[in-house]
């Protein structure tokens, strides 16, 4: 899953530049309510995307008055993502040829 | 409520306990701390109380060990091991070569009394020097600005002999010896270590264009103030030069707004090329033959180097007949009569005798290539590429904006040294010798290019633990 999640979030953050919780919510939103992570787990997956240079993050005072921290995809996570994208692809034909689906009808 | 409820304090407590960098913990703690809290407003809104909206938060999380320790595996500290061993492969050489020549017993000494603590403040930089520098920059840059205050006016002092004949009338000779080391070099010291400072400076207030425009005087002022009281032309360029190079490279990161600001590194390089005496400076520096006087110029020394090379073998050392080294000895080769007293004669005369060698090891990498060939030499200049290649390919890889300009500041702080020495060793000379870094030469120089070496370990080092703080941030 890891994979595929640290392609979705980089797939938002292509979207535009978000906090983590922020992250969260979309990803539910955006998937019907399928990915539903344990929250705390994005964490990790974000900070290896940013010292991978995937993204890069700010700082900022948030209307709360908490310190929030934002991530913004880089060049180099966008051609991360085609990547992964390309990798996904390969993945679902494959599923596709073994159970048999649109690509035989 | 349930049994097993677990506070948010707690959660992330235990989260913090897995991140083995402690001063790391309160920024993943805040950025958590962050998400569950907008969580529990969330809850809160759909009717839960305080403490059920919690309980729901924190549990939604998942398992507080397991997401500390996965991001503990991301943010560990590294190194580069082939760093490590050039490093250690030019410290041995420049030690060795302080030993081995010992042309005077105090440069004996120096190879000892500056290679160790040298040593000691490599370590000492490389573990702990950039969080400190990132917390402490503008005590650490007022430290450095009155050093080099400090640095001109014992050096007013000196030049006066005020202060020196009054602690020579005294017997003082421990701080007489001092001051005269100090005010020679001081400003020279301060000089090495102030490009990273403004570095730090300048990256942090980048947003801000009057405290810019205030650190970008500092440097102008730094430049005027350094030439007006007599300071190498050489040590201003490796400022000039790192310092210009730096702004330039943080450009490239388009961490300034506008190009504007471009005009700064201008206007230094345009002071620096105003200055007194540089024109005369570039005249040694291309033409030398104009501006030999006496054996004793270094201009002579720089076109000796040259005639002496042109004759030297790949893989032997230079061979001269007895008559030959008489001639370039005494430098009657190129004045035409001897204006040097040799002391030995024909029969004992040995290339020892004629090789540039004051100024102690200013000469390191040509007297190599004299008494061993161009091979030697080949091979000396490859590790050096190889330490700078490595020092820049570390640099490039450090994803933190204000630790890799820092690091690209040192890195150009040492590269210019080493370009400026190694040009005079080939016999190109641009005023003052500057030094090579870890080899020559030296004494507190060789400490303060170990603490600059130190900064880029240790930029490097915690690349992935360290957090910049927000305010160096602001978009």
């Amino acid at each position: 899953m890891a994979l595929g999640t640290s392609m979705l979030t980089l797939k938002l953050l292509e979207q535009q530049e978000m906090y983590g919780y922020q992250i969260i919510k979309e990803l539910e939103r955006q998937s019907r309510e399928v990915f539903r992570l344990q929250e705390g787990t994005m964490y990790p997956i974000l900070h290896n995307l940013e010292q991978q240079g995937a993204v890069s993050s700010r700082q900022q005072i948030a209307e709360n008055g908490r310190l929030r921290k934002y991530y913004q995809i880089t060049d180099s996570g966008r051609k991360l993502l085609q990547a992964k994208i390309s990798e996904w692809n390969v993945y679902r034909d494959a599923v596709g040829l073994v159970i048999g689906g649109v690509l035989f009808g | 409520m349930a049994e097993n409820f677990k506070t948010s304090e707690a959660f992330l407590e235990e989260v913090a306990e897995q991140i083995s960098y402690r001063p790391l913990r309160p920024a993943i703690v805040s950025e958590l701390q962050d998400h569950i809290e907008e969580r529990i407003g969330e809850y809160q809104n759909e009717g839960y109380s305080r403490e059920q909206a919690e309980q729901k938060a924190v549990a939604a999380m998942g398992d507080p060990v397991v997401i500390g320790t996965e991001i503990n595996a991301v943010r560990h500290v590294r190194s580069n091991p082939v760093l490590v061993v050039l490093t250690a492969v030019l410290m041995l050489a420049g030690l060795a070569a302080a030993v081995y020549i010992n042309w005077t017993p105090e440069q004996y000494v120096n190879g000892f009394g500056y290679y160790l603590p040298g040593l000691a403040v490599l370590l000492a930089a490389s573990f702990y020097s950039y969080p400190l520098l990132v917390k402490y920059w503008k005590r650490m840059l007022l430290l450095i600005l009155v050093l080099f205050i400090a640095g001109i006016l014992s050096s007013l002092y000196h030049q006066s002999n005020m202060l020196n004949s009054y602690l020579f009338d005294r017997g003082y000779d421990l701080p007489r010896y001092l001051l005269n080391y100090f005010s020679w070099r001081g400003a020279y010291y301060a000089a090495l270590i102030l490009g990273s400072l403004l570095t730090v400076a300048i990256y942090s207030y980048r947003h801000h264009s009057r405290r810019l425009f205030f650190f970008f005087a500092v440097a102008e002022f730094w430049i005027l103030l350094s030439a007006t009281t007599g300071e190498q032309l050489s040590a201003i360029a490796v400022f000039v030069i790192s310092f210009v190079g730096t702004i330039l490279f943080m450009f490239s990161k388009k961490l300034f707004n506008g190009k504007f600001y471009l005009l700064f590194p201008l206007l230094l390089v345009v002071t620096f090329l105003s200055l007194p005496y540089q024109k005369e400076r570039f005249q040694e520096f291309t033409a030398q033959q104009d501006t030999i006087y006496s054996v004793w110029d270094d201009a002579y020394n720089g076109v000796q180097i040259r005639e002496l090379l042109s004759k030297t073998p790949i893989t032997s050392e230079l061979s001269l007949t007895p008559t030959e080294m008489i001639n370039y000895g005494t430098g009657n080769w190129y004045f035409g009569t001897d204006v040097k007293r040799l002391y030995p004669d024909e029969n004992t005369v040995t290339l020892w005798d004629i090789l540039p060698q004051h100024y102690h090891n200013n000469y390191l990498l040509a007297v190599g290539i004299f008494m061993f060939g161009w091979l030697f030499g080949f091979l000396c200049l490859a590790v050096i590429g190889a330490f700078f290649l490595t020092i820049f390919r570390c640099v490039f890889l450090i994803r933190g904006k204000l630790a890799s300009c820092m690091a690209f500041n040192c890195a150009m702080v040492l590269l210019v040294q080493t370009m400026l020495y190694i040009a005079g060793n080939l016999g190109y000379q641009y005023e003052y010798f500057t030094n090579l870094p870890l080899v020559s030469e030296g004494k507190i120089s060789i400490v303060i290019n170990m603490l600059l070496l130190g900064f880029i370990f240790s930029a490097y080092r915690y690349d992935k633990m360290i957090e910049e703080p927000a305010s160096f941030r602001v978009i």
